[in-house]
């Protein structure tokens, strides 16, 4: 229990924390909005799960 | 023998039946006593991965058809209408707190794990399995590949492509290394039925109408140079690198040189690999995708390779699909639009690789270790039956895709609007389980050595030089964009 809850208070640090801050920053605002612009999920797993491919393909 | 005895063995070794990505018996592969059909079609997860596939994809298409406006005539009329696309969601992405992304999206959370709850309750009473203990375990691993899902989708995680899978890996991980996994939560843990029947659900969204769509070069790049690179890589990985499981060779060979993760889960189940190996495949293939897709744009750009030539170079050489179109937006439209239809007509190649690959397996690689001469009704008995589902569903709907009069525009909105959301939550519950099921000290001696490292990167190199000269030729030489 006492390693699950070390465990646990660590990923409510980076992911309450840290990585809230760090989307803060100017880097990754930027990267989101050009990535949001481009219409890319750059965490898809799979073609159909990226929204640019439908204009690519209508393109096509 | 156990797995922590023979991390390396093959999971079908003369030693007799040996557990793949899951435990369950129906699925050894060497089986003393050979089961009828009937009953194995009654009562196997291979059969069921194929109902439960299959109904969700009628059911799906269906209701697209029924809601349907008369006059549709693209994708952007057929949008959100059906009722799938609200009451089948995941969680959201979000930058400071994931609450306002979850109250979004409860519905349609909630209706996946009623879906999923309720077909996988039927199915484990009718294959004669603890449905009781199902229904007790399984709102807590459901809850866990919730919450893997809310870590993936913090927006710096998710712009760095470390996609759920990792996450989901990580969570079960935790659970299996701090708490011990609770006995009662294992007849929730169905890693390899939730991998199957996600696995039928994607060959609907693979669309042997869409091949074309870059012509003869998207097709050199891509089914040319991937199948002489997964190859290679094998064949490097058996004669040089000597690694002893078979099925690990073949994961990683497979998740390199065709498209990450959905690949490495496709090319495991085929082959029967350990999840300790799809594991390390999987964490090797985003590990390099993430350095990748940051260094390849850069060089590329050094280089002053033509943009096409640089967007197919990308397309062909990046295990996953969103990090590929990151690094081709970098280089602008023209190779952002080669770079992701390189990608597609390569995610396309996966049925293909899965049936080659079981094939393979049933009739060459399991009868050199069991030493039996491997007849046709053999073959066909141990071959994993979910890979037909896979190739069956791909077939039918490229056929409506392609053949029926606004067929096409139907499929995009069924995958759309529900089925490539359920499919995600069976990869993701699978991921959970495997982490739920491994030990951190069953991974560690597949690290030894490090030549599943040595096999990724002699591939992927040999990746990169033929993809790239493949590339020149086809967007520099023979069909030169303007």
């Amino acid at each position: 229990m006492k390693r699950f809850l070390i465990v646990a208070a660590c990923v409510a640090i980076v992911w309450g924390v840290v990585l809230p801050r760090l989307a803060k920053t100017n880097t990754v605002r930027e990267r989101n909005a050009w990535l949001k612009e481009k219409q890319i999920d750059p965490a898809a797993m799979f073609y159909t799960e990226l929204p640019l491919m439908d204009r690519v393909l209508a393109g096509r | 023998m156990s797995q922590a005895d023979n991390p390396h063995g093959s999971p079908n070794s003369s030693s007799g039946p040996e557990p793949s990505l899951s435990s369950d018996a129906d699925d050894s592969v060497v089986q003393a006593k050979r089961e009828p059909l009937l009953k194995l079609m009654a009562t196997s997860e291979d059969w069921w991965a194929i109902y439960i596939g299959f109904v969700i994809l009628a059911i799906g298409f269906c209701i697209v058809l029924l809601t349907a406006p008369a006059d549709y005539t693209s994708l952007e009329s057929l949008k959100g209408i059906s009722p799938m696309s609200t009451y089948l969601g995941k969680p959201g992405g979000w930058e400071d707190s994931p609450l306002p992304a979850l109250a979004k999206s409860w519905k349609g959370i909630l209706g996946a794990f009623v879906v999923i709850g309720v077909l996988f309750t039927v199915a484990t009473k009718l294959r004669g399995k603890d449905a009781l203990g199902f229904i007790k375990g399984f709102p807590v691993v459901f809850a866990l590949a919730t919450f893997a899902y809310i870590l993936a989708g913090q927006s710096v995680i998710k712009a760095y492509n470390l996609e759920y899978a990792l996450w989901a890996l990580l969570v079960g991980l935790i659970i299996s290394n701090t708490l011990k996994t609770p006995a009662w939560m294992r007849p929730a843990i169905l890693t390899e039925f939730f991998i199957k029947t996600g696995l039928v659900l994607l060959g609907a969204e693979v669309l042997m109408s869409r091949l074309m769509a870059l012509g003869l070069p998207g097709i050199g790049v891509a089914w040319v140079v991937t199948p002489i690179v997964l190859i290679s890589t094998y064949i490097f990985g058996q004669k040089v690198l000597k690694i002893p499981s078979r099925s690990l060779n073949m994961v990683i060979s497979a998740d390199m040189s065709v498209c990450g993760v959905s690949a490495a889960i496709a090319t495991a189940a085929s082959c029967r690999a350990k999840k300790e190996e799809l594991s390390l495949a999987i964490g090797l293939s985003l590990s390099f995708t993430v350095v990748m897709m940051v260094v390849l744009p850069a060089v590329i750009q050094a280089l002053d390779l033509p943009t096409a030539v640089g967007g197919a170079w990308l397309g062909g050489t990046i295990d996953a699909t969103g990090a590929v179109a990151a690094a081709g937006a970098v280089l602008g439209d023209e190779a952002l639009e080669v770079a992701t239809t390189v990608k597609m007509i390569q995610n396309i190649l996966i049925g293909v690789t899965a049936f080659l690959v079981a094939a393979y397996w049933v009739a060459y690689v399991e009868k050199n270790e069991t030493s039996q001469k491997v007849g046709v009704g053999e073959i066909w008995y141990r071959f994993p039956k979910f890979v037909l589902g896979f190739i069956i569903a791909s077939i039918l709907f490229s056929l409506i895709h392609g053949q029926v009069e606004g067929g096409s525009l139907l499929t995009d909105a069924m995958i759309k609007d529900g089925t490539k959301t359920l499919r995600g939550w069976f990869f993701c519950l699978a991921f959970i389980c495997i982490g739920l099921d491994t030990n951190f000290k069953e991974l560690l001696p597949y690290f030894k050595g490090g030549k599943p490292m040595m096999l990724y990167v002699c591939g992927q190199s040999l990746n990169l030089i033929l993809t790239l000269l493949m590339s020149y030729l086809m967007f520099g030489i023979l069909f030169p964009t303007s």
